[in-house]
């Protein structure tokens, strides 16, 4: 009962926040003066027209997660499987791509790799590649998605990580014993976190279908760029929204091909109960190669990007204007952040439990269903959100003129995010272990609370990490509908980009990002005692 | 459940009681870094607590007309200062905007606002031709836009995309004054003279001011922000003998059903005064006061001083939304 009632209203929440908001908005794109009608749909699924951008929205999403998983999954490997010099360093730096908005990463990229930028000079001069076709290439699907995976890896990367530090050391080790490192990794390790990484893969892949602001720096005509035209050029919001349903329909085969593939493949592989470590490789090549790869990304992922953001600050002075400018905004952005991430753990886990852990054949479907929505452009939702919650009722009103707003914002763009990896987390935990509790008459709450949450440390705290870190980094959506005053740090950025000062607008990019760091740090220094004191008392 | 009603408690102390007071709220798409000034100044002047949502380019996200029109049904705005001159009279098409006439408004020449008071102009900005001084010299450099399509430029001239901003509104009125086939035929020779479309007028900016292209369109105040920080580039107001210079001025609008709309009508009676146009043209924006009698710095020129193209803004939002579709394929999308 307990759980049913726990279960149905986390459900109810995710209806009410996510799920109203969206359909509205693709509601309404059907009924038009008074009665329904598909004209905005017939131009893309009967015409020519839309070809074009469909394909190209494909190119730029696959080649991006493919990119990002040749950067994340070694990235994940070495960090996780070796004893890396510096280890704490580059992890922390890692999450620095993430945090930097893309556009941002964009500007950088087209600033070294234009006509007269400093790398396209290097590279005409010494190598083949004439100054035009690199200033080609940067433009065009192949750069976007280029400079896009740079800044998605990282989620490959997080994913492989925590999934390593759930396999069974034992496995590794039995293989060892028989094999080499080589074998064993792809043998054993690789098979048992396949679906994990896939599951990274899914995700980046989506994000880069639903990305907006790199494809317009680039002028890459994809779907959410087209989506934007009619939003802005024409004002025909119910055009806009038909122009992303493609978008769904594409995560939606997307799914399927996943299923297909994980059907009966078996998850159970978790063994933090038997033995506190991972098993290390300690092995010499191993660690040199594993530091090569790691530098390599580090220069072209963090470094260069960074370093034109702090070459551009040439004086103090500029720190001290964008503090000001951005003061509101750092304390806004790690409240509404910190809440918002709360908020999507949470109910991230219960949705994740929801798709995985109950016995129906609905189960599948749900996760499906819940996914679906990750794909749902940042304009659409925002628009969607006003309508639903911009009326003259005063519980209405005591929401959307408050930072309420803003984390339901937080919540309808990233909720399919936190329980996707909440679900992932959760197919690790054996059903055996939840029916033991239930054996010996123990309340639902009291098996969640004693046996289910602290077998999900790592799981927890790496789905609050990265939905912080996206709460934090999320403008689309927050600048359709923040009330006056509760400006968060994107928007302070982009507001004053326009003819602000290049080194104003650098400095405050820095400051976004030691701003998400900070907490990220102290995060995953305290998070290691959070996750080992449960753990000891269970054994 | 205490841990529970604990953080529910917290949760519900973060909440800012927004207290219906003396207070304004203003939507501006008016780069923040001008407005917030002048907004300041008016909360200081009248007490009145103004409450701003400020936009971002335009480019780079849905932005402020969107959300206006959405919250069309239960409006959150009373003022809307727009940058440009064309976006209130679109609001005034869908019937978001309430008339106001402000005595304020008087000195303002008649065609910078509107008979009925659905929006009055201010300070105003300009289309220019953004060239690079080192690789353009004095004799070279084009006087007219429609220089850009000869063979000289071939390659070197970008403009931002023509369905987005100051440039949609620069097309639409080159449609008035040329006429349809005029237009369509210059447009068409630009592209096949290679003209290359960036994402924003600060894109156009950043491109003439490394020398990846030799001169772009734009718009004052991305000119007047690029020779302040010292860079090699230099402005022409085109077609000084012929058809004139796009003239842009900001114009505000008061929203209808709001619910401060008295303290919108002050708002808008500060904007339009002589002493925001003072301050606006001394500000790194530069922008050229409506009136002739306002006090500039030497390098901002005077409106009587240049020669604006002819039309009526109220033409130019209707005529963009007939070229439209044109605009987009011309774009390419």
């Amino acid at each position: 009962m307990q759980k049913r009632l726990t279960l149905g209203f986390f459900f109810i929440l995710f209806l009410g926040t996510t799920f109203l908001p969206i359909v509205w908005m693709f509601g309404n794109s059907v009924y038009e003066e008074g009665k329904f009608s598909f004209v905005y749909y017939k131009d893309i699924f009967l015409t020519q027209k839309y070809g074009k951008v469909i394909s190209n929205s494909l190119i730029l999403a696959s080649l991006t997660t493919i990119l990002s998983s040749l950067f994340g999954v070694p990235a994940g490997f070495f960090l996780s499987k070796t004893n890396l010099p510096l280890k704490k360093l580059f992890k922390i730096c890692f999450f620095i791509p993430l945090i930097i908005p893309s556009y941002i990463t964009g500007i950088a990229w087209v600033n070294l790799l234009g006509k007269t930028g400093f790398l396209n000079n290097v590279f005409s001069q010494y190598t083949m590649l004439s100054s035009e076709s690199v200033s080609d290439f940067i433009y065009s699907t192949y750069g976007a998605s280029f400079i896009l995976s740079m800044n998605l890896f990282p989620v490959v990367m997080l994913v492989t990580e925590y999934a390593l530090k759930s396999v069974n050391p034992r496995l590794e080790e039995s293989g060892l014993v028989v094999g080499s490192v080589f074998q064993v990794f792809r043998q054993i390790t690789l098979p048992l976190i396949a679906p994990a990484i896939l599951s990274g893969m899914m995700i980046v892949f989506v994000l880069s279908l639903s990305e907006f602001g790199v494809p317009s720096l680039l002028q890459v005509n994809v779907l959410t760029t087209q989506i934007f035209t009619q939003f802005s050029a024409f004002y025909n919001e119910k055009a806009a929204t038909a122009i992303a349903f493609p978008l769904i329909v594409i995560t939606f085969i997307l799914i399927m091909l996943e299923k297909i593939y994980m059907r009966g493949k078996s998850f159970e592989m978790l063994g933090r109960t038997s033995s506190i470590s991972t098993t290390q490789y300690n092995i010499t090549w191993l660690n040199v190669v594993g530091i090569t790869f790691c530098t390599f990304v580090l220069l072209v992922c963090v470094i260069i990007p960074l370093s034109t953001l702090i070459f551009n600050t040439k004086t103090i002075s500029a720190y001290h204007d964008a503090i000001l400018l951005a003061r509101n905004g750092i304390t806004n952005s790690i409240l509404f952040g910190s809440i918002g991430a709360t908020f999507l753990t949470l109910i991230g886990f219960f949705l994740g439990y929801l798709s995985e852990n109950i016995r129906s054949k609905l189960r599948s479907s749900i996760a499906a269903f819940i996914w679906i929505f990750f794909a749902v452009p940042a304009t659409v939702s925002g628009i969607g959100l006003i309508k639903l919650w911009n009326r003259p009722e005063s519980a209405c009103q005591f929401i959307y003129s408050s930072l309420w707003i803003v984390i339901l914002g937080y919540v309808i763009r990233f909720l399919p995010l936190s329980s996707r990896i909440m679900t992932n987390y959760l197919k690790q935990i054996p059903h055996a272990m939840e029916d033991a509790g239930t054996v010996t008459g123990a309340s639902w709450f009291r098996i969640l609370g004693k046996i289910l949450l602290p077998l999900q440390g790592y799981g927890l705290i790496a789905t609050w990490l990265i939905s912080f870190m996206f709460c934090i980094g999320e403008l689309g959506t927050t600048i359709l509908v923040y009330p006056p005053g509760h400006e968060t740090l994107p928007i302070a950025l982009f507001t004053v980009m326009a003819n602000s000062p290049t080194d104003v607008v650098s400095a405050l990019s820095i400051i976004i990002v030691v701003m998400t760091l900070l907490p990220v740090g102290v995060f995953l220094v305290v998070s290691k005692y959070l996750v080992l004191k449960p753990k000891l008392g269970l054994q | 459940m205490k841990f529970i009603a604990i953080i529910c408690t917290i949760l519900f102390m973060l909440v800012k009681v927004c207290h219906a007071g003396n207070e304004v709220i203003v939507y501006t798409s008016e780069d923040k870094i001008f407005s917030e000034p002048v907004l300041q100044a008016f909360e200081k002047k009248t007490g009145i607590k103004v409450r701003t949502i400020y936009d971002t380019e335009e480019t780079k996200s849905a932005g402020l007309v969107n959300r206006l029109i959405a919250e069309k049904d239960n409006p959150q705005a009373d003022v809307f200062w727009s940058g440009d001159p064309v976006r209130p009279a679109l609001l005034e098409f869908k019937g978001l905007v309430t008339p106001y006439v402000s005595s304020a408004a008087s000195d303002i020449p008649k065609i910078y606002k509107d008979e009925d008071g659905h929006w009055t102009g201010f300070s105003a900005r300009a289309r220019i031709i953004l060239y690079n001084s080192n690789l353009v010299s004095m004799d070279e450099r084009p006087l007219s836009i429609f220089d850009l399509a000869k063979p000289m430029w071939r390659g070197q001239v970008a403009i931002a995309n023509p369905l987005f901003g100051t440039t949609s509104i620069h097309m639409s009125a080159l449609f008035i004054i040329l006429g349809d086939e005029k237009a369509m035929k210059f447009l068409n020779d630009l592209k096949a003279n290679g003209v290359k479309i960036v994402s924003s007028n600060s894109e156009v900016r950043r491109l003439v001011v490394r020398g990846e292209v030799k001169v772009g369109i734009t718009d004052t105040d991305d000119a007047s922000v690029a020779i302040k920080e010292g860079s090699p580039v230099k402005v022409v107001f085109p077609d000084q003998t012929s058809i004139g210079t796009l003239i842009m001025p900001n114009m505000v609008c008061l929203i209808k059903n709001s619910p401060n709309q008295e303290n919108g009508k002050k708002l808008i009676d500060y904007l339009i005064s002589a002493e925001v146009e003072k301050s606006l043209a001394w500000a790194a924006c530069a922008q050229m006061p409506l009136r002739y009698d306002v006090r500039t710095p030497a390098d901002v020129l005077t409106i009587d001083a240049v020669k604006g193209m002819n039309v009526n803004y109220h033409d130019v939002a209707k005529k963009l939304e007939e070229i439209g579709e044109f605009l987009k394929q011309w774009a390419g999308y």
